[in-house]
């Protein structure tokens, strides 16, 4: 089974009573989201981040994006098959975004030009569907404008690719609620590590990162665990998700991950 | 993928790129619409285009300015010829213009000599009549 990642974006603005009690926000903290992230797949021997993107978008002025699919019949009308999708990143203004991309009306094939502007790309998955079908026809395609694809639904599926998220300036992140778990039989000396890695930029244009990382296991009979972050994450890190299994069987796993994102 | 065949959907995706460039907001959104339109004609070993503001012809951006120096001269050529041959032309009516007036004076001295030779005349013969 591939590593897949379901992402969401949750928007708190005028609903700050869905947080959790226990986090006492100031009222100067009231822009406020939630991300959630499922993990599910297989753990393989080597450590494998989970449903990476392709590319990523990473600039500091914001620049339109495209979106296209491999098949006509993936195309904003009623009788198309899956007629938008849901990009999940970053605006011009650093706010996170869910932002509704719509495809050609006549031929999904046909590249459509965003009007919404991004800094950033963190996930896509399909949000509005026509009547040839409920899951998209073609591969559809989140790319930049030079055709280099970032976020990608697959055919058939729903869900497009993409787990690793960059704060953007002006926003911090805790993960709230972390659930590590085992799919099916786990033996005695069989195990999977979730290892989330912390990218900060250290120099940009030598290319030199500090990477820190945190890990959680499950092994043998412990076939659930629950964790919370350990840290406020700053604006600039990127948070990248790994599956690695402990044994030499591949089994299956599941991970959920909650972060609270705020801006400071 | 893409239905469009090859070279159609190539100048599909370079008006897209122009349009971007065209309306960018910032220099530095441009510079980087600037790099995603070079990385896209590298990818696609696309030949960039661009188009002669003087005879409207499109051609490949290696055989613009060769033709674009050409295209200067040709106009400048042609500009001279036509200030020549206007130059000749109006020299001619000047040529011309002098000529008639120089035929009309002619004219006129020719009329005066005639009408001083009749006035003798008639002074001749009035001067006989007297006589008479």
């Amino acid at each position: 089974m591939a590593l897949k990642c379901r992402m969401r974006l949750v928007d708190l603005r005028g609903n700050m009573n869905l947080l959790p009690p226990n986090l006492d926000l100031k009222p100067t903290q009231r822009d406020a989201m939630l991300l959630y992230l499922d993990f599910e797949g297989e753990s393989t021997q080597n450590l494998t981040e989970i449903d990476a993107l392709t590319n990523q978008l990473q600039v500091s002025t914001a620049v339109a994006i495209e979106i296209v699919s491999a098949s006509a019949t993936d195309k904003n009308a009623a009788d198309g098959a899956v007629r938008s999708a849901n990009v999940i990143g970053v605006g011009s203004d650093n706010r996170p975004v869910n932002n509704t991309e719509v495809l050609d009306a006549a031929d999904g094939t046909t590249p459509v030009t965003t009007t919404n502007t991004y800094k950033d790309v963190w996930h896509s998955f399909s949000n509005l569907w026509g009547s040839a079908d409920k899951d998209a026809e073609g591969n559809i395609d989140i790319r930049k404008a030079n055709d280099d694809v970032m976020s990608q639904i697959a055919a058939t599926a729903n869900e497009g690719s993409g787990s690793a998220f960059m704060l953007p300036t002006g926003w911090n992140a805790y993960l709230l609620q972390g659930i590590l778990e085992a799919v099916g039989a786990q033996a005695a000396d069989e195990g999977k590590v979730l290892t989330i890695k912390y990218y900060d930029t250290v120099d940009a244009l030598s290319d030199v990162y500090s990477i820190n990382y945190e890990t959680h296991t499950i092994y043998g009979a412990v076939r659930r665990i629950e964790f919370k972050g350990g840290k406020v994450h700053a604006a600039g890190t990127e948070l990248n998700f790994f599956i690695q299994r402990v044994d030499d069987g591949n089994e299956n796993f599941e991970a959920h991950l909650v972060f609270l994102l705020w801006k400071t | 993928m893409i239905i469009m065949n090859e070279k159609d959907y190539i100048e599909f995706k370079l008006k897209s790129l122009d349009s971007l460039i065209e309306n960018a907001t910032s220099n530095e959104q441009k510079e980087i619409y600037e790099g995603y339109k070079k990385e896209f004609i590298e990818k696609h070993g696309a030949k960039e285009k661009k188009q002669c503001p003087l005879c409207s012809r499109t051609l490949l951006v290696e055989n613009y300015d060769d033709h674009y120096q050409k295209c200067v001269e040709k106009k400048e050529a042609a500009e001279k010829k036509t200030k020549e041959e206007a130059d000749r032309v109006k020299a001619l009516a000047n040529e011309r213009a002098l000529e008639e007036e120089r035929k009309k004076q002619e004219e006129i001295r020719e009329l005066k000599k005639r009408l001083a030779g009749l006035e003798e005349k008639k002074a001749k013969l009035e001067h006989s009549k007297q006589e008479e």
